[in-house]
């Protein structure tokens, strides 16, 4: 005997699947009954390849989805926008995303993805509410910049190609001569490495505190030092490494010619990397200039003299009319500038 | 030329080309590819007939509904277990073949879910299943109406003056094609909790969900769906047409039994193809114009 109707059996096999139905719509995160959202609008210039759907991060924590990507009239857009995105977030991340947090979008991973990294907002700004709008900031073009890459590994080629073999050996001699440098040099050349890091990282600050008076270029100035930040960690990955073949060459018996060549093609690569790495330095301090430019010559010289005066350190920027009034230096905090001031004295 | 043919050995190596061209015609005649051809169009225009006259003749009263019962346990039920081993199988199988290959080359697992996922949600999902439909119900399917043809029991059918077409084609399409629906989306869960199962020990429970949710997205699921019922006609429609056809006692069942299945795969995966062609466009337009 059946155990199961025939009618049985066939409700059965259409429930279950309508129940997987409304299962699979739950677990694909389309639909949930048991979260709630709100909305934050996010206006930018270049999207850089996000699409609805990706991923909205809240310091690194998976808040939300970019629900859709609108684009304006371009009569509606007050600050001249040309792309609107519009997030989904958890409610409950909604008291740390603040006016003053930044919403750009960043790689998610070295095999792509793009995501929408919000950081927290400071206690006192205004917590935005559904529907708010936010200026975001414009991410890097990746493109342009890997063509940037790419020029200077050609132009680094030709020179190498370009480079006759008794300069190559002059270039060896040189580096032999180099490793008899005492380590205190070398620690010279670090030092200065990890100063222009550090200066950055104040230069960082000046464009913080001047953010108020030139607007939006600064944002702009800002995410150009981010771009920066990965080269100086590599020109320091490059000291170090500089370094440790210095030391394993003085350590090597003179007997060990071959060895020691090896080492000094090690060295002349590394040195090439060093070159490369100033070469965009270089680069970059010609487009921070460019950038610069617009700003207005006396505000920016106003406000690097009151950096310094902050800082306590005496400073002629541009014309002083009058008697300058230098304020008390505030508790001296860590920093390069004055971390390389102290090392002089 | 006439010159060098004098020489024997010329004249063997001459003969043997011959013979092996001779051989690499597979029988290649005229007539032959002309034969090929004129049962190819037969084949698929009686299919399009078929289905043709099927779907005219489901609005058309008297509604066999327990008959179409019977061919839905017959394709649903009694399919269950069958979809559940393959696809749960099929979903181990690609969890732990990506984790092993993405771990070897690019030494990074951790979009494994999400791949799978789209694999389950717009190939295996639907394909897999109708595929293993053909095998077991479309071979049921042509064997029995073969039967039924060889001992002269459509002819008694007809002389009674009832189609076998609304008769035998008509609940066992239905059946197909809402069955396979379901047995899809069963088999795609199978497919999803085995694929879990599998690589539980690289990824927890929210981490497979989270990665799958990023990559598969209701689109995908409408897809599925869509596609089942793309392909859901194809299987009853190729083994009823082959079973119709059938003649000439239980050889001819056997014969018609095996064009039926591998007929019906080979369609699927042309159908298959040119849906994966136009899907996501189509998808895509319905969704801009709702």
């Amino acid at each position: 005997m059946e155990r199961f109707s025939l009618e049985v059996k066939v409700g059965l096999v259409v429930v279950t699947a309508i129940a997987l139905v409304f299962a699979f719509i739950f677990i694909l995160g389309d639909w949930n009954p048991f979260t709630n959202t709100y909305r934050v609008n996010v206006t930018l210039d270049y999207a850089g390849g996000i699409d609805p759907g990706s991923n909205v991060y809240l310091a690194g924590a998976k808040v939300g989805k970019v629900e859709k990507i609108v684009i304006p009239d371009p009569a509606e857009a007050k600050d001249g926008h040309v792309l609107e995105l519009v997030l989904l977030i958890d409610i409950n991340a909604r008291k740390l995303i603040r006016e003053d947090s930044t919403f750009a979008i960043r790689m998610e991973s070295l095999l792509g993805g793009k995501i929408v990294e919000i950081t927290p907002g400071s206690a006192e700004a205004k917590v935005l509410n559904d529907g708010d709008s936010v200026r975001g900031v414009d991410p890097p073009n990746l493109e342009d910049l890997i063509g940037e890459g790419i020029s200077i590994l050609e132009g680094l080629k030709k020179f190498m190609d370009n480079l006759k073999p008794e300069d190559r050996e002059r270039l060896a001699n040189l580096l032999v001569a180099l490793s008899r440098i005492q380590p205190e040099d070398v620690d010279d050349l670090r030092r200065a490495i990890n100063n222009a890091a550090d200066a950055t990282e104040d230069l960082k600050e000046i464009t913080a505190e001047i953010k108020p008076e030139v607007g939006p270029m600064v944002s702009d100035l800002r995410s150009a030092l981010d771009e920066v930040s990965p080269t100086l960690a590599e020109a320091r990955r490059l000291i170090r490494k500089l370094d440790k073949t210095l030391t394993e060459v003085r350590a090597m018996a003179p007997e060990d010619e071959d060895k020691v060549r090896a080492k000094v093609e090690e060295l002349l690569a590394a040195a090439d990397d060093l070159s490369a790495v100033a070469d965009r330095l270089d680069r970059f301090t010609a487009r921070m200039e460019k950038e610069l430019d617009d700003v207005d010559r006396e505000e920016l010289e106003r406000i690097i003299r009151e950096f310094f005066q902050q800082e306590g350190i005496t400073i002629n920027v541009g014309t002083i009319v009058g008697d300058p009034d230098y304020p008390n230096p505030p508790p001296r905090k860590k920093g390069l500038l004055l971390k390389a001031a102290g090392d002089r004295k | 030329m006439t010159a060098i043919l004098k020489y024997p050995a010329v004249r063997t190596i001459v003969r043997a080309l011959m013979q092996i061209l001779y051989v690499a015609r597979l029988g290649l005649t005229f007539e032959g590819i002309g034969n090929a051809l004129l049962g190819f169009l037969e084949t698929m225009g009686g299919i399009v007939s078929l289905l043709v006259q099927v779907l005219l003749f489901i609005p058309r009263p008297p509604y066999r509904f327990r008959a179409l019962l019977e061919q839905c346990v017959v394709v649903g039920w009694n399919s269950i277990p069958l979809i559940a081993v393959t696809l749960g199988s099929l979903g181990m199988i690609v969890m732990l073949e990506l984790d092993f290959q993405m771990d070897r080359l690019i030494h990074d697992i951790r979009f494994i879910p999400g791949v799978a996922g789209i694999m389950f949600f717009r190939e295996f999902g639907a394909v897999v299943v109708a595929a293993m439909l053909a095998a077991k119900v479309g071979a049921g399917f042509t064997a029995e109406i073969g039967g039924m043809k060889t001992t002269d029991q459509i002819d008694a059918l007809e002389l009674m003056g009832v189609s076998p077409i609304h008769y035998l084609v008509v609940p066992r399409f239905l059946a197909c094609v809402l069955m396979q629906v379901a047995l899809s989306i069963i088999g795609l869960f199978c497919a999803f909790i085995m694929g879990h199962l599998a690589s539980i020990q690289s990824f927890n429970y929210k981490y497979y969900l989270a990665m799958m949710n990023q990559f598969v997205n209701w689109p995908d699921f409408i897809n599925l769906i869509l596609k089942s019922l793309a392909l859901g006609w194809v299987v009853p429609v190729v083994a009823c047409y082959y079973g119709l056809k059938c003649r000439g006692g239980a050889r001819g069942v056997g014969e018609a039994t095996t064009k039926a299945v591998v007929t019906a795969i080979l369609i699927l995966i042309i159908i298959d193809f040119t849906i994966g062609v136009i899907a996501d466009k189509l998808v895509t337009a319905v969704l801009s114009f709702a």
